[in-house]
Protein backbone atom coordinates (compact mmCIF):
# COMPACT_ATOMS: atom_id res chain seq x y z
CA UNK A 1 0.00 0.00 0.00
CA UNK A 2 2.93 2.03 0.33
CA UNK A 3 3.27 1.89 -3.32
CA UNK A 4 -0.17 3.32 -3.72
CA UNK A 5 -1.82 -0.10 -4.19
CA UNK A 6 -4.95 -1.55 -2.82
CA UNK A 7 -5.37 -5.32 -2.19
CA UNK A 8 -9.08 -5.17 -3.25
CA UNK A 9 -10.70 -3.34 -6.15
CA UNK A 10 -12.74 -0.68 -3.76
CA UNK A 11 -16.13 -2.09 -3.52
CA UNK A 12 -15.84 -5.52 -4.54
CA UNK A 13 -14.13 -9.36 -2.91
CA UNK A 14 -11.65 -8.78 -6.49
CA UNK A 15 -8.20 -9.16 -5.58
CA UNK A 16 -6.24 -6.17 -6.71
CA UNK A 17 -2.66 -7.20 -6.25
CA UNK A 18 -1.25 -8.53 -9.24
CA UNK A 19 0.21 -5.26 -11.00
CA UNK A 20 3.35 -3.57 -10.89
CA UNK A 21 2.39 -2.25 -7.40
CA UNK A 22 2.78 -6.19 -6.35
CA UNK A 23 5.42 -6.51 -7.89
CA UNK A 24 7.86 -3.68 -6.42
CA UNK A 25 6.53 -4.51 -3.09
CA UNK A 26 7.77 -8.51 -3.28
CA UNK A 27 11.14 -7.39 -4.95
CA UNK A 28 11.23 -4.65 -1.75
CA UNK A 29 10.37 -7.86 1.13
CA UNK A 30 13.00 -10.05 -0.85
CA UNK A 31 15.83 -7.28 -0.90
CA UNK A 32 14.93 -6.55 2.49
CA UNK A 33 14.87 -10.66 3.45
CA UNK A 34 18.74 -10.57 2.77
CA UNK A 35 19.35 -8.66 5.80
CA UNK A 36 17.17 -11.43 8.00
CA UNK A 37 18.12 -14.31 9.53
CA UNK A 38 18.58 -17.11 7.44
CA UNK A 39 15.44 -19.36 9.52
CA UNK A 40 12.80 -16.19 8.25
CA UNK A 41 10.38 -18.43 6.84
CA UNK A 42 9.64 -20.06 10.14
CA UNK A 43 9.67 -16.92 12.28
CA UNK A 44 6.15 -15.15 13.50
CA UNK A 45 6.60 -11.79 15.74
CA UNK A 46 6.83 -14.15 18.79
CA UNK A 47 10.29 -15.35 17.70
CA UNK A 48 11.24 -12.14 16.11
CA UNK A 49 10.27 -10.49 19.37
CA UNK A 50 12.27 -12.73 20.66
CA UNK A 51 15.44 -12.54 18.38
CA UNK A 52 15.20 -8.20 19.23
CA UNK A 53 15.11 -9.14 23.03
CA UNK A 54 18.04 -11.29 22.78
CA UNK A 55 19.79 -8.36 21.05
CA UNK A 56 20.44 -9.79 17.76
CA UNK A 57 18.51 -7.27 15.69
CA UNK A 58 19.55 -3.56 14.27
CA UNK A 59 16.23 -2.58 12.46
CA UNK A 60 12.79 -3.71 13.00
CA UNK A 61 9.51 -3.14 11.30
CA UNK A 62 6.90 -4.47 13.75
CA UNK A 63 3.09 -4.26 15.10
CA UNK A 64 2.90 -1.11 17.14
CA UNK A 65 1.48 -2.64 20.20
CA UNK A 66 4.05 -4.93 21.03
CA UNK A 67 7.13 -2.25 21.54
CA UNK A 68 5.72 -2.26 25.16
CA UNK A 69 7.16 -5.98 25.67
CA UNK A 70 10.00 -5.18 23.89
CA UNK A 71 11.43 -3.20 27.13
CA UNK A 72 9.66 -5.52 29.51
CA UNK A 73 11.52 -6.12 32.35
CA UNK A 74 12.57 -9.24 31.35
CA UNK A 75 14.57 -7.77 28.81
CA UNK A 76 18.71 -6.89 29.51
CA UNK A 77 18.95 -3.78 30.29
CA UNK A 78 21.39 -2.78 27.34
CA UNK A 79 19.11 -3.70 24.46
CA UNK A 80 15.90 -1.71 26.59
CA UNK A 81 18.36 1.60 26.59
CA UNK A 82 18.92 0.32 22.72
CA UNK A 83 15.86 0.47 21.43
CA UNK A 84 13.69 3.35 20.27
CA UNK A 85 10.33 3.82 17.93
CA UNK A 86 9.93 5.58 15.29
CA UNK A 87 6.76 6.33 12.96
CA UNK A 88 6.54 3.89 9.68
CA UNK A 89 8.69 3.82 6.64
CA UNK A 90 7.92 5.51 3.21
CA UNK A 91 8.86 3.17 0.08
CA UNK A 92 10.69 3.84 -3.07
CA UNK A 93 10.65 7.40 -2.56
CA UNK A 94 7.16 7.85 -1.84
CA UNK A 95 5.53 9.95 0.91
CA UNK A 96 2.89 7.50 1.72
CA UNK A 97 3.27 5.48 4.84
CA UNK A 98 4.27 1.09 4.39
CA UNK A 99 2.20 0.76 6.64
CA UNK A 100 -1.30 0.03 7.84
CA UNK A 101 -3.57 1.10 11.27
CA UNK A 102 -5.32 -1.82 12.65
CA UNK A 103 -8.00 -1.15 15.14
CA UNK A 104 -9.20 -3.70 17.99
CA UNK A 105 -12.82 -3.60 19.04
CA UNK A 106 -15.27 -6.11 20.45
CA UNK A 107 -18.25 -7.86 19.08
CA UNK A 108 -21.70 -9.20 20.39
CA UNK A 109 -23.04 -12.46 19.16
CA UNK A 110 -26.07 -11.59 17.44
CA UNK A 111 -27.95 -14.64 18.41
CA UNK A 112 -27.79 -14.36 22.40
CA UNK A 113 -30.73 -13.01 24.24
CA UNK A 114 -31.17 -9.16 24.83
CA UNK A 115 -30.84 -9.53 28.10
CA UNK A 116 -26.89 -11.18 27.85
CA UNK A 117 -26.18 -8.73 24.97
CA UNK A 118 -26.89 -5.91 27.53
CA UNK A 119 -24.38 -7.49 30.21
CA UNK A 120 -21.74 -8.47 27.63
CA UNK A 121 -21.71 -4.41 26.47
CA UNK A 122 -22.23 -3.13 30.02
CA UNK A 123 -19.02 -5.67 31.12
CA UNK A 124 -17.22 -4.18 28.10
CA UNK A 125 -17.58 -0.46 28.66
CA UNK A 126 -16.92 -1.30 31.64
CA UNK A 127 -13.44 -2.71 31.31
CA UNK A 128 -12.42 1.15 29.13
CA UNK A 129 -13.88 3.41 31.36
CA UNK A 130 -11.50 6.19 31.67
CA UNK A 131 -10.88 5.34 35.36
CA UNK A 132 -8.96 2.03 34.65
CA UNK A 133 -6.31 4.51 33.03
CA UNK A 134 -3.09 4.15 34.91
CA UNK A 135 0.65 3.42 34.68
CA UNK A 136 0.22 -0.12 34.18
CA UNK A 137 -2.73 0.16 31.26
CA UNK A 138 -1.83 2.77 29.31
CA UNK A 139 1.60 1.99 27.98
CA UNK A 140 -0.13 -1.59 27.26
CA UNK A 141 -2.42 0.03 24.11
CA UNK A 142 -2.96 3.05 22.36
CA UNK A 143 -6.36 3.81 23.66
CA UNK A 144 -9.42 5.39 22.27
CA UNK A 145 -10.56 6.22 25.71
CA UNK A 146 -10.93 9.91 27.29
CA UNK A 147 -8.10 11.29 29.39
CA UNK A 148 -5.65 9.08 27.68
CA UNK A 149 -2.42 10.44 26.88
CA UNK A 150 -0.10 9.57 24.08
CA UNK A 151 2.85 6.94 25.63
CA UNK A 152 6.70 6.69 24.48
CA UNK A 153 5.32 3.36 23.56
CA UNK A 154 2.37 4.74 21.45
CA UNK A 155 4.79 7.18 19.54
CA UNK A 156 5.08 4.84 16.29
CA UNK A 157 1.15 4.67 15.97
CA UNK A 158 0.91 8.18 16.71
CA UNK A 159 3.48 9.07 14.17
CA UNK A 160 1.74 6.76 11.32
CA UNK A 161 -1.51 8.10 12.01
CA UNK A 162 -0.06 11.76 11.80
CA UNK A 163 1.60 10.73 8.50
CA UNK A 164 -2.19 10.05 7.41
CA UNK A 165 -1.38 5.87 7.23
CA UNK A 166 -4.19 4.26 6.03
CA UNK A 167 -6.52 1.66 8.00
CA UNK A 168 -6.19 -1.64 7.00
CA UNK A 169 -9.12 -2.97 4.73
CA UNK A 170 -10.22 -6.15 7.48
CA UNK A 171 -12.63 -7.10 5.13
CA UNK A 172 -14.82 -10.39 5.62
CA UNK A 173 -12.55 -12.18 2.51
CA UNK A 174 -9.11 -10.53 3.84
CA UNK A 175 -8.34 -13.77 5.54
CA UNK A 176 -8.58 -15.56 2.55
CA UNK A 177 -5.92 -13.40 0.65
CA UNK A 178 -4.02 -13.41 4.14
CA UNK A 179 -3.74 -17.51 3.78
CA UNK A 180 -3.13 -17.80 -0.37
CA UNK A 181 -0.30 -14.79 0.20
CA UNK A 182 1.31 -17.57 2.86
CA UNK A 183 1.28 -20.62 0.61
CA UNK A 184 1.87 -18.91 -2.67
CA UNK A 185 4.52 -16.05 -2.35
CA UNK A 186 6.81 -18.91 -0.08
CA UNK A 187 8.38 -19.94 -3.61
CA UNK A 188 9.55 -16.58 -4.68
CA UNK A 189 10.63 -15.81 -1.10
CA UNK A 190 13.16 -18.68 -1.73
CA UNK A 191 13.94 -17.46 -5.34
CA UNK A 192 12.14 -19.83 -7.03
CA UNK A 193 9.64 -18.26 -8.85
CA UNK A 194 9.28 -14.64 -10.44
CA UNK A 195 7.47 -12.16 -8.63
CA UNK A 196 4.32 -11.86 -11.96
CA UNK A 197 4.43 -15.90 -11.09
CA UNK A 198 4.06 -15.71 -7.16
CA UNK A 199 1.24 -12.94 -7.57
CA UNK A 200 -0.53 -14.89 -10.26
CA UNK A 201 -0.49 -17.99 -8.22
CA UNK A 202 -2.05 -15.71 -5.15
CA UNK A 203 -4.62 -14.30 -7.36
CA UNK A 204 -5.54 -17.77 -8.79
CA UNK A 205 -5.77 -19.55 -4.63
CA UNK A 206 -7.60 -16.62 -3.93
CA UNK A 207 -10.23 -16.41 -6.76
CA UNK A 208 -10.71 -20.24 -5.67
CA UNK A 209 -11.71 -19.73 -1.95
CA UNK A 210 -13.63 -16.73 -2.62
CA UNK A 211 -15.67 -18.40 -5.18
CA UNK A 212 -16.03 -21.68 -2.68
CA UNK A 213 -16.91 -18.92 -0.04
CA UNK A 214 -19.56 -16.98 -2.34
CA UNK A 215 -17.47 -13.58 -2.04
CA UNK A 216 -17.41 -13.89 -6.34
CA UNK B 1 -20.62 -69.04 16.81
CA UNK B 2 -24.28 -68.57 16.36
CA UNK B 3 -25.49 -66.07 14.11
CA UNK B 4 -27.66 -64.41 16.63
CA UNK B 5 -24.99 -64.33 19.59
CA UNK B 6 -22.19 -62.80 16.60
CA UNK B 7 -24.80 -59.83 16.25
CA UNK B 8 -25.31 -59.23 19.87
CA UNK B 9 -21.42 -59.83 20.58
CA UNK B 10 -20.80 -56.96 17.30
CA UNK B 11 -23.57 -55.00 17.76
CA UNK B 12 -21.64 -52.63 19.85
CA UNK B 13 -18.54 -52.35 17.99
CA UNK B 14 -21.26 -51.47 14.75
CA UNK B 15 -23.09 -49.08 16.70
CA UNK B 16 -20.47 -47.28 17.38
CA UNK B 17 -18.80 -47.51 14.12
CA UNK B 18 -21.62 -46.01 12.51
CA UNK B 19 -21.55 -43.16 15.23
CA UNK B 20 -18.30 -42.48 15.45
CA UNK B 21 -16.91 -43.02 11.22
CA UNK B 22 -19.72 -43.53 8.83
CA UNK B 23 -21.91 -40.42 10.13
CA UNK B 24 -19.16 -38.26 10.55
CA UNK B 25 -17.79 -40.04 6.49
CA UNK B 26 -21.37 -39.08 5.45
CA UNK B 27 -20.78 -35.29 6.47
CA UNK B 28 -18.03 -35.00 5.74
CA UNK B 29 -19.05 -35.82 1.79
CA UNK B 30 -21.73 -33.99 1.68
CA UNK B 31 -19.80 -30.64 2.69
CA UNK B 32 -17.28 -31.02 -0.05
CA UNK B 33 -20.35 -31.25 -2.36
CA UNK B 34 -21.82 -27.57 -1.09
CA UNK B 35 -20.53 -24.41 -1.09
CA UNK B 36 -21.88 -21.40 1.31
CA UNK B 37 -24.64 -19.05 -0.30
CA UNK B 38 -23.39 -16.14 -2.46
CA UNK B 39 -22.18 -13.70 0.31
CA UNK B 40 -23.81 -10.60 -2.09
CA UNK B 41 -24.56 -9.46 1.29
CA UNK B 42 -21.20 -8.31 2.30
CA UNK B 43 -19.92 -7.18 -1.09
CA UNK B 44 -23.08 -4.80 -1.10
CA UNK B 45 -21.94 -3.72 2.96
CA UNK B 46 -19.23 -2.99 1.16
CA UNK B 47 -20.26 -1.28 -1.73
CA UNK B 48 -22.73 0.65 0.28
CA UNK B 49 -19.96 2.86 1.51
CA UNK B 50 -19.17 4.19 -2.27
CA UNK B 51 -23.20 4.16 -3.03
CA UNK B 52 -26.76 4.96 -1.10
CA UNK B 53 -28.56 1.87 -0.06
CA UNK B 54 -30.95 0.72 -3.09
CA UNK B 55 -33.51 -1.79 -3.40
CA UNK B 56 -31.57 -4.37 -5.04
CA UNK B 57 -29.66 -4.63 -1.45
CA UNK B 58 -32.70 -5.09 0.58
CA UNK B 59 -33.26 -7.76 -2.07
CA UNK B 60 -30.37 -9.68 -2.09
CA UNK B 61 -30.37 -9.65 1.81
CA UNK B 62 -33.61 -10.94 1.65
CA UNK B 63 -32.42 -13.90 -0.76
CA UNK B 64 -29.63 -14.48 1.03
CA UNK B 65 -31.78 -15.30 3.79
CA UNK B 66 -34.31 -16.78 2.39
CA UNK B 67 -31.60 -19.46 0.79
CA UNK B 68 -29.55 -19.89 4.31
CA UNK B 69 -33.28 -21.16 6.20
CA UNK B 70 -34.59 -23.32 3.39
CA UNK B 71 -31.32 -24.59 2.33
CA UNK B 72 -28.88 -24.58 5.39
CA UNK B 73 -26.39 -26.90 3.87
CA UNK B 74 -25.36 -24.50 1.34
CA UNK B 75 -25.61 -24.48 -2.27
CA UNK B 76 -25.07 -27.78 -4.32
CA UNK B 77 -21.51 -27.38 -6.56
CA UNK B 78 -21.09 -31.38 -7.34
CA UNK B 79 -17.57 -32.10 -7.88
CA UNK B 80 -16.64 -27.76 -8.73
CA UNK B 81 -14.66 -27.86 -5.26
CA UNK B 82 -12.84 -31.15 -6.29
CA UNK B 83 -11.63 -29.86 -9.65
CA UNK B 84 -11.14 -26.64 -8.67
CA UNK B 85 -7.39 -24.51 -8.96
CA UNK B 86 -6.98 -25.69 -4.83
CA UNK B 87 -7.61 -29.18 -4.88
CA UNK B 88 -6.90 -31.58 -8.37
CA UNK B 89 -6.96 -28.27 -10.73
CA UNK B 90 -7.96 -30.58 -13.93
CA UNK B 91 -7.93 -27.22 -16.07
CA UNK B 92 -4.66 -26.22 -14.70
CA UNK B 93 -3.09 -29.51 -15.25
CA UNK B 94 -4.69 -29.57 -18.53
CA UNK B 95 -3.23 -26.55 -19.41
CA UNK B 96 0.30 -27.40 -17.88
CA UNK B 97 0.66 -30.17 -20.24
CA UNK B 98 -0.52 -28.71 -23.51
CA UNK B 99 2.51 -25.92 -22.89
CA UNK B 100 5.01 -28.30 -21.55
CA UNK B 101 8.44 -28.82 -23.05
CA UNK B 102 9.69 -31.46 -20.97
CA UNK B 103 8.02 -33.94 -18.60
CA UNK B 104 10.23 -32.24 -15.85
CA UNK B 105 8.74 -29.47 -16.67
CA UNK B 106 5.01 -30.52 -16.89
CA UNK B 107 6.24 -31.91 -13.05
CA UNK B 108 7.67 -28.65 -11.37
CA UNK B 109 5.07 -26.62 -12.85
CA UNK B 110 2.24 -29.00 -11.11
CA UNK B 111 4.63 -27.73 -7.76
CA UNK B 112 3.11 -24.50 -8.24
CA UNK B 113 -0.62 -25.68 -7.40
CA UNK B 114 -1.19 -26.28 -3.50
CA UNK B 115 -2.65 -30.24 -4.16
CA UNK B 116 -0.19 -31.34 -6.12
CA UNK B 117 2.69 -30.23 -3.58
CA UNK B 118 1.65 -31.23 -0.45
CA UNK B 119 1.44 -34.57 -2.62
CA UNK B 120 4.46 -34.19 -3.48
CA UNK B 121 5.76 -34.05 -0.08
CA UNK B 122 3.40 -36.76 1.63
CA UNK B 123 4.23 -39.59 -0.88
CA UNK B 124 8.38 -38.99 -0.53
CA UNK B 125 7.75 -38.89 3.11
CA UNK B 126 5.67 -41.91 3.26
CA UNK B 127 8.05 -43.90 1.03
CA UNK B 128 11.22 -42.53 3.07
CA UNK B 129 9.74 -43.04 6.01
CA UNK B 130 7.97 -46.18 5.54
CA UNK B 131 10.62 -48.81 5.12
CA UNK B 132 13.49 -46.77 6.84
CA UNK B 133 11.36 -47.19 10.30
CA UNK B 134 10.75 -51.25 9.42
CA UNK B 135 14.53 -51.39 8.87
CA UNK B 136 15.37 -49.04 12.32
CA UNK B 137 12.82 -50.97 14.26
CA UNK B 138 13.43 -54.36 13.25
CA UNK B 139 17.38 -53.48 14.08
CA UNK B 140 16.80 -52.48 17.49
CA UNK B 141 14.26 -54.91 17.89
CA UNK B 142 17.50 -57.61 17.32
CA UNK B 143 19.89 -55.42 19.23
CA UNK B 144 17.41 -55.02 22.34
CA UNK B 145 16.77 -59.08 22.00
CA UNK B 146 20.64 -59.85 22.27
CA UNK B 147 21.29 -58.26 25.80
CA UNK B 148 21.76 -59.86 28.77
CA UNK B 149 18.30 -60.16 30.10
CA UNK B 150 18.78 -57.68 33.48
CA UNK B 151 19.11 -54.85 30.72
CA UNK B 152 16.04 -55.59 28.61
CA UNK B 153 13.15 -53.71 30.35
CA UNK B 154 15.84 -50.80 30.68
CA UNK B 155 16.54 -50.46 26.83
CA UNK B 156 12.78 -51.53 26.06
CA UNK B 157 11.53 -48.36 28.02
CA UNK B 158 14.11 -46.49 27.08
CA UNK B 159 13.92 -47.68 23.00
CA UNK B 160 9.84 -46.17 23.49
CA UNK B 161 10.85 -42.61 24.46
CA UNK B 162 10.45 -41.06 20.80
CA UNK B 163 6.99 -42.73 20.46
CA UNK B 164 6.14 -41.41 24.18
CA UNK B 165 6.90 -37.64 23.53
CA UNK B 166 3.73 -35.88 21.72
CA UNK B 167 4.43 -35.39 18.21
CA UNK B 168 3.84 -31.41 18.35
CA UNK B 169 6.18 -31.72 21.31
CA UNK B 170 9.08 -33.79 20.34
CA UNK B 171 9.18 -31.87 16.64
CA UNK B 172 8.94 -28.19 18.52
CA UNK B 173 12.00 -29.55 20.99
CA UNK B 174 13.97 -30.05 17.94
CA UNK B 175 12.91 -26.95 15.81
CA UNK B 176 14.94 -24.82 18.85
CA UNK B 177 17.60 -27.63 18.64
CA UNK B 178 18.64 -27.17 14.60
CA UNK B 179 16.94 -23.22 15.46
CA UNK B 180 20.52 -21.40 13.99
CA UNK B 181 21.07 -20.09 17.45
CA UNK B 182 20.05 -23.63 18.90
CA UNK B 183 22.42 -26.58 19.70
CA UNK B 184 22.46 -28.65 16.78
CA UNK B 185 22.07 -25.87 14.19
CA UNK B 186 25.10 -23.51 15.53
CA UNK B 187 26.95 -27.03 15.66
CA UNK B 188 26.76 -27.87 11.91
CA UNK B 189 27.64 -24.23 10.89
CA UNK B 190 31.07 -24.73 13.54
CA UNK B 191 31.22 -28.37 12.06
CA UNK B 192 31.08 -26.74 8.34
CA UNK B 193 32.51 -23.20 8.78
CA UNK B 194 29.78 -21.90 7.42
CA UNK B 195 27.51 -19.02 9.63
CA UNK B 196 25.21 -19.07 6.91
CA UNK B 197 24.45 -22.47 7.00
CA UNK B 198 20.72 -23.25 7.91
CA UNK B 199 18.48 -26.51 8.48
CA UNK B 200 15.20 -24.27 7.97
CA UNK B 201 16.50 -22.11 5.30
CA UNK B 202 16.18 -24.61 2.71
CA UNK B 203 14.01 -27.24 1.30
CA UNK B 204 16.17 -29.79 0.94
CA UNK B 205 17.49 -30.12 4.22
CA UNK B 206 14.16 -29.00 5.64
CA UNK B 207 13.02 -32.54 4.20
CA UNK B 208 15.35 -34.46 5.54
CA UNK B 209 15.19 -33.14 8.74
CA UNK B 210 11.02 -34.05 8.55
CA UNK B 211 11.79 -37.36 7.52
CA UNK B 212 14.83 -37.95 10.36
CA UNK B 213 12.06 -36.90 12.82
CA UNK B 214 9.41 -39.51 11.84
CA UNK B 215 11.90 -41.97 11.68
CA UNK B 216 13.18 -41.25 14.75
CA UNK B 217 9.17 -41.02 16.29
CA UNK B 218 7.70 -43.79 14.47
CA UNK B 219 10.70 -46.77 14.97
CA UNK B 220 9.83 -47.54 18.60
CA UNK B 221 6.59 -48.36 16.82
CA UNK B 222 8.13 -51.35 14.61
CA UNK B 223 10.91 -52.34 17.42
CA UNK B 224 7.67 -52.99 20.05
CA UNK B 225 5.95 -55.23 17.29
CA UNK B 226 9.29 -56.61 16.12
CA UNK B 227 10.57 -57.46 19.76
CA UNK B 228 7.10 -59.15 20.41
CA UNK B 229 7.37 -60.99 17.40
CA UNK B 230 11.02 -62.05 18.11
CA UNK B 231 9.97 -63.74 21.77
CA UNK B 232 7.88 -66.47 19.22
CA UNK B 233 10.74 -67.16 17.19
CA UNK B 234 10.74 -71.11 17.55
CA UNK B 235 14.26 -72.11 18.89
CA UNK B 236 14.42 -75.49 17.31
CA UNK B 237 14.54 -73.77 13.80
CA UNK B 238 17.57 -71.54 15.09
CA UNK B 239 19.13 -74.48 16.61
CA UNK B 240 18.67 -77.00 13.16
CA UNK B 241 19.80 -73.46 11.07
CA UNK B 242 23.18 -73.76 13.82
CA UNK B 243 24.00 -77.09 13.24
CA UNK B 244 23.84 -76.79 9.71
CA UNK B 245 26.08 -74.31 9.71
CA UNK B 246 24.28 -71.33 9.17
CA UNK B 247 25.97 -68.05 10.38
CA UNK B 248 24.20 -65.68 12.34
CA UNK B 249 23.17 -63.29 9.59
CA UNK B 250 21.99 -65.86 7.86
CA UNK B 251 20.13 -66.93 10.51
CA UNK B 252 18.48 -63.52 10.87
CA UNK B 253 17.30 -63.22 7.06
CA UNK B 254 16.44 -67.16 6.62
CA UNK B 255 14.79 -68.06 9.73
CA UNK B 256 13.46 -64.77 11.28
CA UNK B 257 12.49 -62.34 8.91
CA UNK B 258 10.16 -65.46 7.06
CA UNK B 259 8.74 -65.61 10.73
CA UNK B 260 7.90 -61.82 11.10
CA UNK B 261 6.58 -61.32 7.90
CA UNK B 262 3.21 -61.34 8.50
CA UNK B 263 4.17 -58.31 11.41
CA UNK B 264 6.25 -56.49 8.25
CA UNK B 265 2.59 -56.05 6.76
CA UNK B 266 1.06 -55.19 9.74
CA UNK B 267 3.62 -52.43 10.51
CA UNK B 268 3.37 -51.51 7.00
CA UNK B 269 -0.45 -51.33 6.81
CA UNK B 270 -0.45 -48.94 9.57
CA UNK B 271 2.55 -47.07 8.64
CA UNK B 272 1.79 -46.06 5.27
CA UNK B 273 -1.37 -44.70 6.65
CA UNK B 274 0.02 -43.08 9.67
CA UNK B 275 2.67 -41.21 7.51
CA UNK B 276 0.20 -40.13 4.77
CA UNK B 277 -1.03 -38.51 7.29
CA UNK B 278 1.70 -36.24 8.36
CA UNK B 279 1.12 -33.31 10.02
CA UNK B 280 2.60 -32.69 13.70
CA UNK B 281 5.87 -31.83 12.17
CA UNK B 282 5.26 -29.74 9.69
CA UNK B 283 3.56 -27.30 12.17
CA UNK B 284 6.03 -27.78 15.22
CA UNK B 285 8.84 -27.16 12.42
CA UNK B 286 7.10 -24.09 11.00
CA UNK B 287 8.08 -25.97 7.52
CA UNK B 288 4.81 -25.04 5.37
CA UNK B 289 6.97 -22.77 3.31
CA UNK B 290 9.06 -25.83 2.70
CA UNK B 291 6.69 -28.80 2.93
CA UNK B 292 2.89 -29.10 3.09
CA UNK B 293 0.76 -32.36 3.66
CA UNK B 294 -2.96 -33.02 2.62
CA UNK B 295 -3.60 -33.19 6.40
CA UNK B 296 -1.57 -29.67 6.86
CA UNK B 297 -3.85 -28.04 3.93
CA UNK B 298 -7.00 -29.27 5.74
CA UNK B 299 -6.07 -27.54 9.28
CA UNK B 300 -4.99 -24.59 7.07
CA UNK B 301 -8.25 -24.33 5.32
CA UNK B 302 -10.22 -24.78 8.81
CA UNK B 303 -7.94 -23.03 11.31
CA UNK B 304 -7.81 -19.07 11.52
CA UNK B 305 -10.35 -17.17 10.66
CA UNK B 306 -10.80 -18.40 7.37
CA UNK B 307 -12.49 -21.84 7.65
CA UNK B 308 -12.95 -22.91 4.22
CA UNK B 309 -15.18 -25.75 5.60
CA UNK B 310 -16.15 -27.17 1.78
CA UNK B 311 -12.47 -26.92 1.56
CA UNK B 312 -11.24 -28.91 4.25
CA UNK B 313 -14.07 -31.38 3.56
CA UNK B 314 -12.96 -32.11 -0.14
CA UNK B 315 -9.48 -32.30 1.30
CA UNK B 316 -10.44 -34.79 3.76
CA UNK B 317 -12.40 -37.08 1.06
CA UNK B 318 -9.35 -36.62 -1.39
CA UNK B 319 -6.84 -38.32 1.67
CA UNK B 320 -9.58 -41.14 2.30
CA UNK B 321 -9.04 -42.02 -1.40
CA UNK B 322 -5.66 -41.63 -1.05
CA UNK B 323 -4.99 -43.87 1.76
CA UNK B 324 -7.19 -46.93 0.14
CA UNK B 325 -5.26 -46.53 -2.89
CA UNK B 326 -2.41 -46.89 -0.90
CA UNK B 327 -3.07 -49.92 0.96
CA UNK B 328 -4.52 -51.74 -1.75
CA UNK B 329 -2.31 -53.44 -2.12
CA UNK B 330 -1.39 -54.80 1.85
CA UNK B 331 -5.03 -55.04 1.40
CA UNK B 332 -5.36 -57.51 -1.10
CA UNK B 333 -2.48 -59.50 0.00
CA UNK B 334 -4.13 -60.04 3.41
CA UNK B 335 -7.62 -61.12 2.06
CA UNK B 336 -5.57 -63.59 -0.04
CA UNK B 337 -3.86 -64.90 2.90
CA UNK B 338 -7.61 -65.44 4.46
CA UNK B 339 -9.68 -66.69 1.53
CA UNK B 340 -7.13 -68.99 -0.13
CA UNK B 341 -7.72 -70.34 -3.50
CA UNK B 342 -9.59 -73.76 -2.93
Amino acid sequence: MGYGGEFFKPGTAEIAVNNQHGVDSLNMMKALSEYMNPDFLTHDSNATSAEWKAGNVALMNMWGSRIGALKGDEVDAAVVAATATAGPMTVGGGTTAASTLWWDGFTVAKNISDTDAEATFMAMMHAIRPAMLNETTSPQAVWLIDGYEPTPAAAGVFAAAAMGTKPYPMLPYAGLMHSAAGAELVDFMQGKETAKEALAGLEAAYTTAATEKGYL
Amino acid sequence: MKHKTFFWFFLPTALAMFLFIALPLTSIVSQSLHTPHDAGIWLLLNRVIHLVVNLKLLLIIRQVKKSTKSKPQGKWVGFQIYTDRNHLAFKEVGEFWESKTSFIDFVSSLNDLPFYRAMGFTLTYTFVVTPLVILFGFIIALAVNSLHRHLKGFMVFFSLLPMIVTPLVGSLILFWMIDARGIIGSGLQELFADPTLSLKASTGLTWITLIVYGVWHSAPFAFIVFYAGLQTVPQETIEAAMIDGATRFQQTIHVIVPHLSPLVAFVALIQLMDNFRVFEPIVGFSASAHATSLSWIIWNDIGQEIRLLSSAATTSVLTIIGVIILLMPVLIRTWREFNPEK
